[in-house]
């Protein structure tokens, strides 16, 4: 053994006879201490503020009434929509658009959901068209399903909800236990305030969280961001590793041209999910159009939600056999559009939504 | 699973109520081994053949050791052993590091290597119950011990769910006892060990694992980074292992002592010491102690020894304790870094004991340079490549530093609050007040604790810097 002494927290050799009043005494305790400190940590968790979502959302509550359309989705929309370019080619074909880019990297279809439902219950939004990202509901974007944003949509109310749509949908037993296990862990996580010890801290003395993309930023470009000129190093080496797999980048266009056109079974599709975003666009006197941006996953559910009539209005960029021009390589950042290449798309989209229209 | 998890909390609240309902010795022993089974099997149940091949095979060599035979046969037995214990290990840690390394010998003399690399899964914690297997049969050898005579017992030793996957390494003289009584819930000792588990997961889960945020941003591209992020990364990087592994620990002693087990310290305010020696009294005390028992005395001869042999002995055995924790030959360096610092220490120790006042000033100086050293040598521990670590040396050692992005000195007030921290766990301020506190208070506060420890913690859960040994 050691001649070192032990540390004050080593268990001792006997515990202490404790009678039953004692015991409740200290369960009881140990309850009251962590329910009194995790109310706390409830009620004191600032609202959920991910890079670029925190920022856009900051602009949006100045200026709401400025924009008459949102761009609403994952990355592939946050770094392909340039709302300048768009404005004004539309203005161009006669067509009056005052857009704003509100896309955000990674952020599952719930997540998406939480944001729409902050901006239309900002006061003062004169938003005639919505476009959103098709979702699936289905897919968790694993890296991302436990972000600030996913945890506090997890309400119990939307946890039942969540529970109540894995029950009914016909996937394995051992999938809906697993999606349900992570639906419980995040509604734990948001109950218990966990991990957030660091934003509270600063909340109490009034410090902002630093982000990526400042207001002004934001201000300039309605939203959208070019990967380009960013020195992130993690970006860097995204970039680097495109760069060297360039038939990999050619095997993955394959992948997506097949995967669009695949069976997909609409039985496992959260409609009510669906039904009730649509229903709060309506209410709030928008438009709403689901959009495929020019990503690099397969999207069958969106087709199939469009043959089945389930979503009236859908657009869809993300046909490398249809669309080559904005796959090629060239155009392309990591997989994401770079400025060249988002500079092009916005054009391409304004020219397809004036048809559209 | 590990045990910052919350299906760890779930499997332990079963394993707990299960073996204490129970009312028979050998049916809570039962009861603990299929627990352990099912945590092991939790990372690839695969792996479990293995542990009962490993237990199988030792618990035999053990009861042969026992017999009175001649000393040949004794011998064989031993071999039989360590042949199986270390192949196994050889094979799934260290064949592909042999294999790179022969083919980097047969290159530099232009022939082919005749044996490619193979693509080999590490069974998590293997160095581990490895080493606990062996000291059983070496001890038996030694007639320290006298063999287990149930394979139950045997087997519960080996495979253990507490200290199964990152110890702290179990000597069989110590635990086998235990596993003879039936224990008592009266004596466990609740506050002490529910204390213990909330520091470790602190350790673990809210300081090591936020430091790690901080630490691998540095250590993914440190040729980008100023001299202040260089210094505050092998900084964090030397109390992130710290924390992982001691709170691991901490978690491990507190859980067996729910189960009404002792198990030995592993940890005692290592970066207190005041020189690389002391220091190895202090990290790791299972394995150091493991490695002084069987090695290092092994390699002592008879009678005096000098001290230059002693300090090649010393060189020899942490060679051997920094490829225990890992095949790579970074971790080597590491080894062979601390047994420098330790050889120094011995043979400088007549010259500083001779001068008075140096003995003094370095007496308060030493848990500095102590600390300072072990960052350097940490820096091998992590096993980014050869760039990285010529990099970050630089800085650290040389001051010198390639670029120009910081990062940040967001978290700096964190590092005198740990220092802070460390310095009164080590002067056991709080310890009397703690054990004398009411029950109510005790419990309300280790409550309001856990809600804290939980806000603080990373928000990622990071498997355990020694799981991949």
């Amino acid at each position: 053994m050691s001649t070192t002494e032990p540390p004050i927290d080593a268990p001792g050799e006997q515990g202490v006879r404790a009678g039953p009043a004692s015991i409740l005494s200290s369960i009881g305790g140990a309850v009251v201490g962590f329910v009194l400190v995790a109310s706390w940590g409830l009620s004191a968790t600032p609202p959920p503020e991910d890079f670029p979502i925190t920022t856009k959302l900051q602009h949006l509550e100045e200026h709401i009434g400025e924009y008459d359309t949102l761009f609403v989705g994952r990355s592939h929309i946050f770094r392909s929509f340039i709302p300048e370019i768009i404005d004004g080619e539309l203005s161009q074909l006669g067509v009056d658009m005052s857009s704003f880019n509100l896309g955000g990297p990674g952020m599952p279809d719930v997540e998406i959901d939480y944001v729409l439902r902050r901006v239309l219950a900002m006061d003062g939004q004169n938003l005639r068209t919505l476009f959103i990202e098709a979702p699936d509901w289905v897919r968790q974007i694993k890296d991302n399903a436990f972000t600030n944003r996913s945890i506090a949509w997890h309400t119990a109310r939307q946890t039942g909800t969540v529970f109540r749509t894995l029950a009914m949908q016909d996937l394995p037993l051992q999938d809906r236990f697993l999606k349900m296990w992570d639906h419980l862990r995040m509604f734990g996580q948001r109950l218990t305030a966990f991990g957030q010890g660091r934003r509270i801290f600063d909340d109490l003395q009034g410090l902002v969280e630093d982000q990526p993309l400042s207001l002004e930023d934001v201000s300039r470009d309605c939203g959208y961001q070019a990967l380009d000129n960013l020195d992130d190093p993690s970006i860097l080496k995204r970039r680097e590793g495109f760069l060297k797999r360039r038939g990999g980048y050619r095997n993955r266009l394959d992948f997506l041209a097949k995967g669009n056109t695949a069976d997909y079974n609409l039985e496992r599709y959260n409609e009510d999910a669906l039904a009730s975003q649509m229903a709060l666009v309506r209410a709030a006197g928008a438009r709403l159009i689901y959009i495929v941006p020019p990503g690099m996953d397969p999207t069958p559910h969106a087709h199939a939600l469009r043959e089945a009539g389930l979503i009236p209005d859908l657009m869809t960029f993300n046909d490398p056999r249809q669309q080559a021009f904005i796959y090629q390589f060239d155009l392309r950042f990591d997989g994401h559009l770079n400025r060249a290449g988002a500079e092009e798309f916005s054009r391409i989209f304004a020219r397809a939504f004036s048809r559209f229209e | 699973m590990l045990f910052t998890e919350f299906r760890f909390v779930v499997f332990f609240v079963v394993a707990f109520a299960v073996y204490w309902a129970l009312k028979k010795n050998t049916s809570r022993k039962v009861w603990l081994l299929v627990c352990s089974y099912v945590f092991y099997g939790a990372w690839d149940w695969r792996f479990c053949g293995l542990m009962a091949f490993s237990t199988l095979v030792d618990y035999h060599a053990g009861r042969m050791l026992g017999q009175d035979d001649p000393p040949r046969g004794r011998k064989f037995w031993l071999m039989f052993s360590l042949t199986s214990n270390l192949g196994l290990l050889g094979f799934f840690k260290y064949f592909n590091f042999f294999v790179t390394s022969g083919q980097g010998l047969f290159d530099l003399v232009g022939l082919e290597f005749p044996v490619s690399t193979l693509e080999i899964i590490l069974p998590v914690g293997i160095s581990f119950y490895t080493f606990q297997t062996l000291s059983y049969t070496l001890d038996i050898y030694r007639r320290a011990l006298k063999p287990v005579s149930n394979l139950l017992d045997f087997a519960l030793f080996v495979g253990f769910f507490p200290q199964l996957v990152a110890g702290p390494i179990v000597r069989a003289v110590d635990f086998l006892p235990q596993l003879e009584t039936r224990r008592r819930l009266a004596s466990v000792d609740f506050r002490g060990c529910l204390t213990l588990f909330l520091i470790g997961f602190i350790k673990k889960a809210c300081i090591s694992d936020n430091l790690a945020m901080v630490a691998d941003r540095y250590f993914e591209s440190p040729e980008l980074y100023d001299l202040g992020s260089a210094i505050t990364a092998a900084l964090y990087y030397a109390v992130q292992v710290y924390c992982d592994f001691s709170g691991y620990s901490d978690m491990a002693i507190a859980t067996a002592g729910l189960l009404g087990y002792t198990l030995c310290l592993n940890f005692a305010h290592p970066f207190f010491s005041n020189n690389i020696e002391e220091f190895w009294k202090r990290w790791h005390i299972s394995l150091s102690q493991w490695l002084r028992d069987y090695i290092f005395v092994s390699l002592l001869r008879r009678g005096r020894n000098s001290a230059l042999l002693i300090g090649r002995n010393l060189m020899i055995t942490f060679a051997l304790c920094g490829l225990w924790h890992g095949a790579s030959w970074n971790y080597v360096i590491f080894g062979l870094l601390h047994g420098a610092g330790s050889t120094f220490n011995i043979l400088s120790r007549p010259f500083i004991t001779a001068r008075p006042r140096l003995s003094k000033v370095l007496g308060r100086v030493g848990p500095l340079i102590t600390f300072y050293y072990v960052c350097i040598t940490i820096v091998f521990f992590r096993p980014s490549g050869w760039e990285v670590t010529g990099t970050t040396l630089r800085a650290f050692v040389l001051f010198d530093a390639p670029g120009e992005l910081s990062l940040g000195n967001t978290a700096l007030w964190l590092f005198p609050c740990l220092v802070a921290v460390h310095w009164i766990s080590y002067k056991r301020w709080f310890a009397g007040p703690w054990r004398r506190a009411p029950h109510w208070l005790c419990y309300t506060l280790w409550g309001a604790g856990v809600a804290l420890a939980l806000q603080w913690a990373a928000k990622d859960f990071r498997p355990f810097v020694y799981f991949q040994f």
